[in-house]
């Protein structure tokens, strides 16, 4: 009896301690897996609890001066599969392309070659009509879907197409302000954190660890879109009249560097860039390089005047159109005796700038090109801007003497020529072309690089020589009734590399100009290259510029200019 | 000793109704504002279509053209 309650306590005691040993097992794995790897555990449920979804920052607007919208962004849905998750990729092409207009061999071939990636675009940037015709297909959810993008919109058409460049599918800005301004216009995408359950639906919006979206900066731009659209219309005028290679034009406010309009032809739509033509891409107002020609003179005889090497009384021997310099013989357009230094500008006489350039010497007209700022860029915020060419002084010679008075053996964009005259024009300084005028802060209004001529030569060349030019001169188209304008033709033979001499049929043309002389509020440069059936910047160039400018004050300035041209009609 | 037991009971109970009641009220806050937030990035995106279509009306370009129109209608 008592062996076996004896046997029977052993059997409990074992039992007991058994039960005793599975229960420290139980809390020591509870201890290793509470405690000890508690934080690996805790990492692994949250990666499979909480996922995180990118909250797109809407990329800010460009408006105009006045506030009009040059371009904005729009959310539209963007169609994607899961290539892995199809059985059957050609019966679901066959579904589905033609609602996006596409071509469902095409789309089946895609899904087939993607068969092991999870995601795949189908098309991106639906019209309204493509996602309706999409969701009444009742695709599975499972295996494709929609994500919201964003679309840049340009309601004003081509109007300043280079200036505003375009952003791609990707966002990414090409060409011009989107390309400069890429990431301030850009922002910075958020992050929103959520709690799943296993079946995927959202239980819980973690706010506490969610980044917010910073929107893209809206960018203010000194263009004005009316005086941009009709700076355009006449450059269309003007192709359709001369069908030139290429024609641009800017309108700047010399006092402020401020750019009013800036227009190239050919352009394009950035609505629709894939439409573009390849030359339409570029700028010309930036990336065209040409010998400025006569509209180089007036800059080199303020310098004269500055240094005094001549006198605004003096007068110069033309030597009736034919001139010695060396081994080379200069010819005026027109036999001229003596003229004074005025008449030098408003005829336009080679020899005339040629002894003015003799007077200098070719260090000094070295020196006035740097000034001016040719051979380098002059900080316009868009890509591509191009420093033209002046060649090292190293490699000037007798020859520089006479062709750099006359626009010759140097280049310059159209940019560099309108920013030059905006010197003569606004007192002698020289001041920083720009199209930015705020992003989202608000920016310096102009930058005054440094005083180049001085203001009583300055203000004389204005008023005088280059008044007569437009009132007497070569420049006689561009008068409008009732504004003092001043200006300056330039008529420049294009370089013919092949028979290594200056073409007689290939000009650019090129006309700049501003008003009111006595206190210039607009300039206005147009440049025409190959005009075909004119070959003089007066007749090709010059009316269309006095068009431009009229415009531009009329509207600038409707008070003061409106008044002065109704009286001038009425008489 | 079962009144302390009941009152330990009911005390206990009261605790767990009232942070029920202040969860529920937490997650409708919670659920207010995502709605709200999503209601401010529909009105936004509304914002933006409508200005954009005023803009695309009144743009200089358009309206350069109906004045056109305008001009040769009254000349005929």
């Amino acid at each position: 009896m008592s062996t076996s309650h004896n046997e029977s306590r052993g059997r409990i005691r074992v039992v007991g301690i058994v039960i005793l040993l599975m229960w420290g097992v139980l809390i020591a794995r509870l201890l290793h897996i509470q405690w000890w790897r508690q934080e690996d555990f805790t990492s692994i449920a949250t990666r499979q609890q909480v996922s995180s979804e990118t909250i797109l920052a809407r990329p800010g607007d460009i408006l105009d001066r006045r506030g009009r919208l040059l371009a904005t962004t729009i959310a539209v849905p963007s169609f994607y599969v899961d290539p892995a998750a199809l059985d059957n990729p050609h019966d679901f092409a066959a579904q589905v392309a033609p609602a996006l207009g596409l071509s469902a061999e095409k789309l089946a071939w895609q899904i087939q070659e993607a068969s092991e990636r999870r995601f795949l675009w189908v098309k991106r940037r639906l019209t309204e009509e493509e996602r309706q015709a999409i969701e009444a297909l009742q695709l599975p959810s499972h295996a494709c879907g929609m994500k919201v993008e964003y679309r840049r919109h340009y309601p004003q058409g081509s109007l300043a197409a280079h200036v505003i460049g375009l952003r791609d599918v990707d966002g990414q800005g090409r060409g011009g302000i989107e390309q400069t301004f890429s990431e301030q216009l850009q922002g910075h995408d958020g992050k929103r954190r959520f709690v799943r359950d296993a079946r995927g639906h959202v239980l819980d919006v973690l706010e506490e660890v969610t980044e917010p979206p910073v929107d893209g900066a809206e960018i203010t731009l000194t263009l004005d879109a009316v005086i941009q659209l009709r700076l355009e219309q006449q450059l269309d005028a003007l192709v359709k009249q001369y069908s030139p290679r290429g024609v641009c034009g800017i309108v700047l406010d010399p006092q402020r560097g401020e750019i009013l309009a800036m227009g190239s032809r050919p352009t394009l739509d950035p609505n629709r860039p894939q439409d573009a033509s390849e030359q339409a891409w570029k700028n010309l107002c930036i990336s065209a390089v040409y010998e400025p020609g006569s509209t180089f003179k007036p800059l080199v005889v303020a310098r004269a005047l500055d240094l005094k090497t001549i006198q605004p009384y003096d007068n110069l021997d033309c030597e009736h159109g034919a001139y010695r310099m060396g081994p080379r013989v200069l010819h005026d357009h027109h036999p001229y005796g003596f003229l004074s230094v005025s008449d030098v500008l408003v005829k336009s006489s080679n020899i005339g700038m040629a002894k003015i350039g003799e007077s200098l010497g070719n260090e000094e007209l070295y020196r006035l090109a740097l000034d001016y700022g040719f051979g380098q860029p002059t900080g316009v915020e868009l890509p591509g801007e191009l420093t033209g060419l002046l060649r090292p002084y190293a490699s000037w010679n007798q020859y520089s003497t006479g062709s750099i008075p006359m626009g010759q053996e140097l280049a310059a964009t159209p940019l560099q020529m309108i920013t030059a005259h905006a010197v003569l024009a606004n007192g002698g300084r020289r001041i920083t072309p720009h199209l930015l005028k705020s992003a989202g802060t608000p920016q310096p209004q102009h930058v005054v690089v440094s005083q180049v001529v001085s203001p009583q030569n300055a203000r004389w060349i204005v008023q005088g020589p280059l008044h007569d030019v437009v009132e007497r001169g070569t420049g006689t188209k561009a008068k409008i009734e009732g504004i003092e304008v001043f200006g300056k033709t330039g008529t420049a033979q294009k370089y013919d590399t092949a028979a290594r001499e200056y073409s007689h049929s290939k000009h650019v043309c090129s006309f700049i100009c501003g008003a009111p002389a006595n206190d210039p509020q607009v300039l206005v440069l147009i440049t025409v290259d190959e005009p075909k059936g004119g070959n003089a910047g007066g007749t090709v160039a010059a009316p269309i510029a006095a068009n431009v400018l009229k415009e531009s004050l009329q509207y600038l300035r409707p008070h003061q200019f409106a008044q002065q041209l109704n009286d001038t009609s009425a008489n | 000793m079962l009144f302390r037991f009941l009152a330990a009971l009911v005390l206990v109970t009261a605790v767990a109704l009232t942070s029920v009641a202040i969860q529920k009220r937490n997650l409708a806050l919670k659920r207010d504002i995502s709605q709200q937030q999503y209601e401010l990035e529909r009105l936004r995106e509304d914002e933006a279509r409508l200005r954009l279509e005023v803009q695309r009306l009144e743009s200089p370009q358009r309206l350069h053209q109906i004045q056109q129109a305008n001009r040769g209608a009254v000349t005929e």
